[in-house]
């Protein structure tokens, strides 16, 4: 019995000291069983499997009659506030919706994917849509290394044009970009060639042919574009033909509202241009107000024929828009790059086929980026635009299509000294420089450079009656705070003081910015 | 004659052995690593993210671009993990070699074994979730054969002559794992249901296969920073629970971990989740993880 005992309790012993090693053989039997599974098994699908061929995962996709259409969506909405208090106003002085968009994109077929963009944007208080960009994408299916986009798209020329507005890191346009490609960016119809140079450095060329019939893309009316920073009508480029008079709305109402002041307190650039094209009315400073207003609104009225006259060009203008960027990328470590290129467009800016633009642009980027921790930016871009001319028949010129003689005072310049040869009669020029730098997990803080001006620029001198050169511009400061809370949206306050270089005036301007993004996840584009 | 004969040849040689390799460019250096195993001297890989870089938050990087088109085949996690730039990546590729649904397109979440799928309706309140489930789960070694097995059908698939040679590599590739997670798991069992705290929730799959039990992620939603309520729920639950160990990455914010860390008693061990100068091997990434939690305890 006593023998039973021990052996019983020998034998509980020795189960209590084997259990761990019980255990842990049981676990590496289990563990073995599924590696050995592992290894033996054959491919089996996965949730992963079913996506479009260029590499976008779907993120809400819509299922219907258990087909699945491949279409991913996205919308943006970028909501702005802007107040000044200078006179007259250059901000809308209220908070609205700048724009907000709609967007479908997803593989077409085996050749291509499509994008279509619906935005809406606020003009004058009023939503107006349109479809923002559509556009094939052939990614390199049709020629080796190349891909290439037709429809109506931000062509890709310098840094900030190929963005949207609200993925900008500011809220407003620098003045180049307004100037040179327009508020929003230049947007046109055409065809583009991306070429992927095969060298051990990434190079690529881009090369488009588009309709050309309009020029850069704005929304802005009434004097909307930051601080009334055009020359008025001195050139077409940087703004839709669309919007000839962008300023000249708001500069008649600013008169009449500031009626009892003196109209050359009122120190706009574009203002002392309409007062020196009114100039045939002798001793303009001695004229009463109401006679001041009253030229002015005959200027407003025949620039209104003019612009209408410009919308007719534009139906038959023919000759197209051409651009080309080379752009060349160095990493310089695994979190530091820099990306450089250069830009070149040319279009004719009117329906005289003798008279053209060139535009040539630098851009150049530098990026440190670790995780969503650290990060820091600085983008530069610099414009530079000749319009050239060359001589022409000048009969032909100056009678319109029902033989009236046009009467602008630029082509009465024009035809007592016509050009001899092919020659520059205006260039502008300007760059931006921004700085940003990541203060934390979430907070951002930006300082942008802008500097414009028209170095042909001249004034007539109203002694004289000589037009001379005359310092102008805009140079402007812009401090920017931005809060993101999630890649999904931000909230942005920025600063900006703009001083006008012919009149040594500095007004500031006030901006809020908050932007949502629903839908599929947002690139992470260098 | 015969010189110029000879060094035609050498040339010729020389240029297969340099050429006639598969190209492979992988996301993460895990990958690489993988990848390397069962290519073996048959492939060229190349991995496109640093080591301690956040694989969510990567641009998509011209050199990534240039890389990715002179690939044959590329390598990646899926399941959104690298939603934000690879597909900007992919498409600027202009190579149709690595377009999905092609052979070159290798997504090795393929049959992965995956956690937290969201089981009913979620959006992006919850924070940056993913819809597939967590995609971090290559620190799981069945999850590596599964990824080696995945990288294995696509070389065989690319390059069917050697597809036998693949297989063989595959097969010791995985024997060794096992082997070794067979020793690893006897040899931290001591590990066994440590309550550790995270940072984000990437150490799931790694803590699951080796019993220890995740008790608080320092994001109350997915990669979003936690504020400051959050955290003194995460201090009591510390506390309450005896979490001895926050585990970061080395990419995470440590800020939190050691707000939490000055709170409580809880030791903030920063681990690695990829290879690097230093960790050179799969094998050598599971065992620093261990042995840097096995050292805090």
């Amino acid at each position: 019995m006593n023998m039973y005992k021990i052996i019983k309790s020998a034998s509980i012993l020795l189960f209590l000291l084997t259990l761990p090693i019980n255990f842990v053989n049981g676990q590496e039997t289990d563990i073995n069983k599924l590696f050995d599974q592992e290894i033996q098994k054959e491919s089996k699908p996965s949730l992963t499997e079913n996506k479009d061929f260029t590499g976008r995962t779907s993120q809400f996709q819509f299922q219907s009659f258990n087909r699945n259409v491949y279409v991913d969506i996205s919308a943006a909405v970028d909501i702005v506030g802007e107040w000044d208090k200078n006179t007259p106003h250059n901000t809308r002085n209220e908070t609205y919706i700048r724009m907000a968009e709609f967007g479908l994109f997803g593989a077409i077929d085996q050749l291509a994917t499509g994008t279509i963009f619906f935005a809406a944007h606020n003009v004058d208080g009023e939503l107006l849509t349109e479809i923002h960009e559509g556009y094939f994408l052939f990614p390199a299916t049709l020629i080796p290394k190349t891909n290439i986009r037709l429809g109506l798209m931000f062509p890709d020329v310098g840094r900030l044009n190929g963005i949207h507005q609200h993925d900008w890191p500011f809220t407003t346009t620098p003045l180049v970009h307004n100037e040179l490609l327009g508020e929003e960016g230049l947007l046109d119809t055409g065809i583009e060639f991306r070429y992927l140079f095969p060298w051990t450095f990434w190079q690529e060329l881009s090369i488009g042919i588009y309709n050309g019939k309009t020029f850069g893309h704005s929304h802005a009316h009434g004097g909307h574009s930051h601080g009334g920073h055009s020359h008025g009508g001195h050139s077409h480029g940087g703004h839709s033909l669309d919007n000839p008079l962008s300023d000249l709305d708001k500069l008649i109402e600013e008169v009449i509202i500031h009626e009892n002041q003196p109209i050359q307190n009122i120190s706009l650039g574009s203002i002392l241009h309409y007062l020196e094209e009114i100039q045939r009315c002798n001793n303009i400073f001695d004229l009463s107000q109401s006679q001041k207003i009253d030229c002015l609104v005959e200027k407003y009225i025949e620039e209104q024929e003019m612009a209408i006259e410009e919308k007719n060009a534009k139906k038959t203008k023919q000759n197209p828009l051409i651009t080309a960027h080379l752009k060349h990328f160095f990493p310089l470590s695994d979190y530091w790059g820099t990306e450089f290129g250069f830009s070149y467009l040319r279009w004719h800016p009117e329906i005289n086929p003798k008279k053209w633009n060139n535009q040539y642009g630098f851009d150049f980027y530098l990026k440190y980026k670790k995780g969503k921790l650290k990060s820091f930016i600085w983008q530069t871009e610099v414009w530079y635009r000749e319009t050239k001319e060359r001589p022409t028949n000048r009969l032909s010129y100056f009678f319109d299509e029902n033989s009236n003689l046009k009467t602008t005072l630029e082509e009465y310049n024009y035809q007592f000294d016509p050009p001899k040869k092919i020659e520059v009669v205006e260039t502008k020029a300007g760059y931006y420089s921004f700085l940003q730098y990541q203060i934390s997990e979430q907070w951002f803080i930006g300082y942008r450079y802008d500097y414009f001006t028209t170095p042909t620029f001249k004034k007539i001198n109203l002694f004289t009656l000589i037009p001379e050169y005359r310092k102008n511009g805009f140079v402007q400061d812009n401090v920017i705070l931005t809060y993101k809370p999630s890649e999904f949206s931000y909230f942005r306050g920025q600063v900006s003081t703009t001083m006008d270089l012919e009149t040594n005036k500095r007004t500031w301007q006030y901006y809020i910015q908050a932007v949502f993004i629903l839908g599929a996840h947002p690139a992470h584009k260098y | 004659m015969k010189f110029y004969k000879y060094i035609l040849i050498l040339i010729f040689l020389i240029t297969n052995a340099i050429y006639g390799k598969i190209k492979v460019v992988t996301t993460l250096k895990v990958l690489e690593y993988i990848t390397k195993e069962v290519g073996q001297d048959k492939v060229e890989v190349e991995a496109l993210l640093p080591s301690d870089l956040d694989p969510h938050f990567a641009d998509a990087r011209p050199d990534y671009i240039l890389k990715v088109n002179q690939a044959d085949m590329l390598v990646y996690i899926g399941l959104d993990l690298e939603i934000g730039w690879l597909p900007k990546v992919i498409e600027q590729s202009r190579n149709p070699k690595v377009y999905i649904g092609q052979p070159g397109n290798c997504d090795v979440s393929k049959g992965i074994y995956v956690l937290e799928v969201p089981d009913k309706k979620v959006d992006r309140s919850m924070g940056d979730i993913h819809i597939f489930g967590n995609p971090h789960y290559w620190l799981d070694p069945i999850n590596a054969v599964i990824i080696a097995r995945n990288i294995k059908d696509h070389l065989s698939e690319i390059d069917p002559e050697n597809k036998i040679y693949y297989e063989n590599n595959f097969k010791n590739f995985a024997t060794r794992i096992k082997n070794l997670t067979n020793e690893l798991l006897i040899k931290y069992k001591n590990l066994k249901d440590l309550k550790v705290g995270v940072h984000h929730r990437e150490f799931i799959y790694f803590l699951n296969r080796f019993g220890l039990k995740e008790t608080v992620s320092l994001e109350e939603k997915m990669g979003v920073p936690p504020n400051a309520s959050y955290l003194k729920k995460v201090v009591d639950i510390v506390k309450k629970e005896d979490v001895r160990i926050i585990l970061i990455a080395p990419y995470n914010n440590p800020k939190y971990a050691e707000f939490v860390k000055n709170q409580t008693n809880a030791k903030v061990v920063m681990v690695p989740t990829n290879l690097d100068k230093n960790i050179r091997t799969y094998e050598d990434l599971l065992k620093t993880i261990l042995q840097k939690i096995s050292e805090h305890i």
